[in-house]
């Protein structure tokens, strides 16, 4: 008995060392020490962010791929556990956020942590000083991130502070030149967004040319994209009123949290694949990989 | 009975003596008080996390409450040479076997039972919602995982020294907890002989997690119905029978030579 429970452990050790490993490699430090912190860390902070996921999901965890099912154990199991797919709305949404908060906590340095906390926070729980304080919190640990000041430019249009959305879209967007993964179909997306912002701000605010150029920015990046064209043109014929602007960027904001808010549904009986490292234009739900267009 | 009753009385006023029950009642105050001060963003309302934690740590301290006990009795009254005084009376290997078992889930049972007041007691504090009889199925169905593993450390420490079989005891109760449920998920990235051995494992390990109902007490959801409660009990009983005379089966026919002992 001893020997099957010697050989059973060591066989665990075997298969968990594999994601273990990866993270040691990954972390690029020589200490052996510090990459054994390292990894120790992210760890916690995935299996909190796990957490945070559970909540969402009211207790049912997230599907993964099984070599079999059925037993008499797994039906037990599965008797036992929540097996409705519901999500927390509302006010019960706060419940997730004292795990991110750990998370963030454990390591600061993954921003998906803050962004999905300040998402829900902000447009479910209705907290947007608590998700903006959060946000400031990201952007002290990660000072150069596009997606945190896109994030809160975002919060900020929505509660209409457009001075300090313009600001936090021209970080963003100069946080984004120098971002190490901008060549992504997400973060191009990332930047249109951004770019179609301002361009709505500095139309709302009579600067034509100035929106006319950031709209030209996104042609250059997506240049199939004819309604961006048309309203190209509409501005330099003056055909639309500049007062339109503040009710465009409301309608576009509304339709995108909306996209976020039902994305939560649809990503979460096919997520399984992993989680993100970092912001990839997903939903902002833990595990949810999957971009948002 | 009367022999295994005193048995377990024995057991019992030992455990009251050490300090191990306190200090881990005191260590999940203070987690628990830890908990309820942390201050997320001065985000009100939020109590799900304090059931959550506590109750991980219940089961944490019930484990190694549940282990330590039972793997210490037989070695520490053979170390001590207090067997001899109590098998010289007319009472069976049997019987003091079954004595120790009953006296060492008592123990654990009444200690998981506290750790489970305290935890309650602070998650209503912090304004949480508890359905009570939820709450009762999962402290039930724990106190019988927790016969189990003391039934399992019996077994083993009818053989083994101390240090040995409460070494064997953590790791099959560690396994038992957390690889052979997520056996089917390694199998799905594993082939050949690596996939034949998580298979033998995952059917011949107990499988505790079918014990485990912290989920419905964390998110609110009703009791259990009677069948599954029914055929978890079953199952709980069979492992503990199993285990007990397994223990029996070790005891029975050991030797004890006074010069080799202690």
């Amino acid at each position: 008995m001893a020997l099957l429970v010697l050989m059973t452990f060591s066989a665990s050790c075997i298969l968990t060392a594999s994601n273990t490993a990866s993270l040691i490699t990954d972390s690029g430090d020589t200490s052996v020490a510090a990459a054994i912190m390292d990894a120790g860390r992210t760890t916690l902070s995935a299996w909190l962010y796990e957490k945070a996921d559970l909540y969402f999901h009211v207790g049912k965890p997230r599907s993964v791929d099984l070599a079999f099912t059925g037993t008499v154990f797994q039906d037990l199991a599965e008797t036992l556990g929540p097996t409705a797919h519901v999500h927390r709305e509302g006010d019960q949404v706060r419940e997730i956020v004292p795990w991110l908060w750990m998370a963030s906590r454990a390591d600061p340095n993954n921003i998906q942590h803050y962004l999905v906390a300040s998402f829900w926070l902000a447009h479910e729980a209705g907290q947007s000083d608590l998700a903006r304080a959060l946000l400031a919190e990201a952007r002290w640990n990660n000072p150069f991130s596009y997606p945190i000041a896109m994030e809160d430019a975002l919060i900020a249009l929505k509660h209409g502070e457009v001075n300090d959305a313009a600001s936090l879209l021209n970080a963003g967007l100069a946080f984004w030149d120098i971002a190490k993964d901008n060549e992504s179909e997400e973060a191009r997306h990332d930047r249109s967004r951004m770019l179609l912002y301002r361009a709505l701000i500095h139309e709302g605010r009579g600067k034509k040319e100035e929106a006319i150029a950031d709209l030209q920015e996104i042609l250059r990046l997506y240049p199939e994209r004819k309604e961006i064209e048309l309203r190209i043109s509409e501005l330099r014929n003056g055909s639309q009123p500049s007062l339109l602007a503040s009710s465009a960027w409301s309608d576009i904001l509304r339709s995108d949290i909306d996209k976020r808010r039902e994305h939560e549904g649809c990503k979460y009986d096919d997520r399984g694949a992993g989680y993100s490292d970092g912001y990839a234009g997903g939903c902002g739900t833990p595990g949810c990989t999957h971009a948002h267009h | 009975m009367n022999a295994i009753i005193t048995l377990a009385g024995i057991v019992w006023m030992n455990m009251l003596r050490r300090k191990d029950i306190y200090v881990l009642l005191i260590l999940l105050g203070v987690v628990l008080v830890t908990l309820v001060s942390l201050d997320v963003f001065g985000l009100g309302g939020t109590s799900a996390y304090v059931k959550d934690v506590g109750l991980l740590f219940t089961w944490f301290f019930g484990w190694v409450i549940s282990v330590i006990a039972s793997t210490r009795e037989i070695p520490g009254e053979e170390e001590k040479r207090t067997v001899f005084t109590i098998l010289s009376k007319p009472v069976t290997r049997c019987q003091y076997v079954a004595g120790k078992w009953v006296g060492v889930w008592l123990v654990s049972s009444v200690a998981v039972t506290v750790f489970y007041g305290l935890v309650v007691g602070v998650a209503l504090l912090k304004g949480a919602d508890l359905n009570p009889w939820t709450l009762m199925q999962a402290l039930y169905m724990h106190i019988v995982l927790l016969g189990v593993i003391c039934a399992i450390g019996l077994a083993f420490s009818a053989r083994m020294n101390h240090d040995a079989e409460a070494t064997v005891t953590f790791v099959l109760t560690t396994v038992s907890f957390l690889v052979v449920p997520r056996v089917p998920e390694f199998m799905a990235r594993e082939e050949g002989f690596k996939a034949g051995l998580l298979m033998f494992a995952y059917n011949l390990f107990p499988h505790f997690e079918v014990f485990d109902l912290r989920r419905r007490v964390v998110h609110g959801y009703g009791p259990v119905g009677a069948q599954p409660v029914l055929m978890i009990s079953a199952y709980g009983a069979l492992l503990i029978l199993f285990f007990v005379f397994a223990a029996w089966l070790a005891y029975r026919n050991k030797m004890f030579a006074r010069d080799r002992m202690g």
